[in-house]
């Protein structure tokens, strides 16, 4: 049986009856609920899972990027130009956008993957604020400060997600195969390799596992998917800038993902459902919102380093799998 | 006997400090040759050397007549020449049969979208990786921990751990860091006899870095000494015992 080799990593069963739960409750949702805003919550929610499983993918291997907001807003321009310029149907120029997101990647990687823990998290950060920059000089094709605005809303086979509720449909089943796909990923030999990495990266290497193969792939991948977060994300809110995809926007996608669980797989859905409405609540309060995030995350790291995800996983007494 | 593997006059600066000059041997199929020699000789460096981690600074090292100088060490792995490490040779948060899974995967090398489909190519690789794993849960004496958190076994099972991981890769030629460092002298006995048994099972052949003056001396065919980054002795052991040079450098020079 597999899953008797993966203790530590792995989850049992009732937290997957959880993890059912929440999917069948978000696939319920727009039946029941008819406020407008609750179902924009729900897209951003969805979105956010895209996003975060993303960058969870490069987190398993050991290394974190502090420039995954780059590659949503890579992703998000080059689908937003290729759409509105180029006249590309939605579908392509998403496809186009985590494409150029997954390359700019590859070539990044390639090259400061060599980098570990610190470094490439310093690397990372002057990167996404390179592209920012970039956003911000070439007005003629990025409109520059004031960004793009007007785009058209997502079109696949002729129908129009132009509604909240229509394009929640299509956030959600992007987000399930996302998680989907990482499920199934983890549960590869490469996913095996990928966790040997993030243990014992010298072992790893002396195992005949080519750890910046490895991580290149991660990122790449990782990258890409945050392209296509972006992607969507620009199309269902119709305007793009280079303040969209800041540092604080990579810094928000690490916070959901350490508070939701770095180690497993449903970290990436715990972490933004959890998030994501929480600046509702603050909604009085701006500054403190902040104040809240660096508390809970220093809390998140020295008292549950698993994330939320473990302690569901401890609260349901699997301790087996400890 | 066929040489498997020739170290030709490699040399190793880190800065100003020379941490190997000029070092040759060679070892032959199925033997089983000690690198001995004081704290700082150079011994670890040789084995970063040999296994591609660190590049050197002159010299190469060929394995099977294949030029491996410089690395990258997953490749050279792959070619049977695998290593263990003095201290972290595990991964202590999985399972003893997750550990050893992981020392074999290298040998799956189907494409991500066939693993992700589980084809297969990919069930064949992995059912010859399980397979393989098996044997060497048994050969190493480890069926009955395969559950067992690899961070919780005993400091000796450890060590045998990371002997097996390293043997999950198949390798021809295997190079021990200290395998008996902080073992006892029963243990250490144990893993003597362990060691010749993998030999003669597994058509191994052993390179190995050892303190352990009654086990090298025991085990080994041959001996090579190292003594602040240089050879000054090779042979048997009871020649490289009676050696004055090598008396020397362990008890300083009679007065």
């Amino acid at each position: 049986m597999q899953g008797a080799t993966r203790q530590g990593y792995d989850f049992e069963s009732a937290t997957r009856r959880i993890a059912y739960l929440v999917l069948v409750v978000l696939c319920a949702a727009p039946f029941f609920v008819t406020n407008e805003f609750y179902v924009h919550l729900a897209v951003l929610i969805c979105l956010n899972v895209v996003i975060v499983g993303g960058l969870a993918l490069l987190c398993r291997t050991g290394q974190l990027s502090l420039g995954h907001g780059a590659f949503i807003g890579l992703g998000a321009y080059v689908a937003v130009i290729a759409t509105m310029r180029g006249h590309w149907p939605f579908w392509l120029g998403a496809a186009g956008g985590a494409l150029f997101a997954a390359l700019v990647a590859a070539i990044l990687g390639w090259v400061i993957l060599r980098l570990r823990g610190v470094y490439f998290v310093l690397v990372t950060f002057a990167f996404a604020e390179l592209v920012r920059l970039v956003m911000l000089s070439w007005s003629g094709l990025t409109g520059g400060a004031n960004g793009i605005v007007g785009i058209p809303s997502a079109t696949l086979l002729g129908f129009a997600f132009d509604t909240k509720m229509r394009f929640y449909g299509l956030a959600l089943v992007t987000a399930a195969t996302v998680i989907a796909f990482l499920y199934a990923f983890i549960r590869t030999p490469t996913g095996h390799a990928v966790d040997a990495v993030a243990e014992n990266p010298a072992l790893a290497e002396a195992s005949g596992l080519s750890v910046h193969r490895i991580q290149l792939m991660a990122f790449t991948i990782g990258s890409g998917i945050a392209g296509l977060g972006g992607a969507l994300l620009a199309h269902y809110v119709g305007f793009v800038s280079p303040e969209s995809f800041n540092t604080g926007l990579s810094i928000a996608v690490i916070i959901m993902l350490v508070i939701g669980g770095r180690q497993s797989v449903w970290g990436p859905v715990i972490g933004p459902l959890i998030l994501t409405p929480l600046p509702e609540l603050f909604r009085g309060a701006v500054q403190t919102q902040h104040i809240f995030y660096g508390a809970a995350l220093i809390l998140i790291l020295r008292f549950l380093p698993g994330g939320l995800a473990s302690l569901l996983m401890r609260m349901s007494g699997d301790r087996a799998s400890h | 006997m066929d040489t498997l593997l020739q170290v030709d006059g490699i040399s190793k600066a880190f800065g100003g400090l020379w941490a190997l000059s000029d070092l040759s041997f060679s070892v032959s199929c199925g033997e089983i040759v000690g690198l001995i020699g004081p704290n700082g000789a150079g011994k670890t460096t040789a084995f970063n050397v040999i296994s591609g981690t660190h590049p050197p600074t002159s010299g190469v090292v060929r394995f099977k007549g294949i030029d491996v100088t410089g690395g990258p060490p997953n490749q050279v792995v792959r070619l049977g020449l695998a290593r263990t490490f003095q201290a972290t040779s595990i991964y202590p948060a999985v399972s003893v049969e997750e550990n050893l899974y992981r020392g074999a995967i290298a040998a799956v090398d189907t494409g991500l979208f066939d693993q992700l489909l589980n084809g297969l190519r990919t069930r064949a690789a992995v059912a010859r990786v399980r397979e393989n794993v098996e044997s060497v849960l048994e050969t190493m004496g480890l069926v009955q921990f395969r559950h067992t958190p690899a961070g919780g076994l005993s400091y000796g099972y450890q060590k045998r751990l990371g002997v097996a991981v390293a043997l999950a890769t198949r390798p021809e030629l295997l190079l021990l860091d200290e395998p008996a460092a902080g073992l006892n002298p029963e243990e250490s006995a144990e893993f003597g006899r362990l060691l010749r048994t993998l030999r003669s099972n597994m058509n191994l052949t052993l390179l190995l870095v050892e303190h352990h003056m009654a086990l090298v001396m025991d085990l080994c065919e041959r001996i090579v000494v190292l003594v602040e980054g240089e050879k000054i002795a090779e042979g048997r052991p009871d020649e490289v015992r009676e050696d004055p040079l090598v008396i020397e450098a362990y008890l300083g020079a009679p007065e």
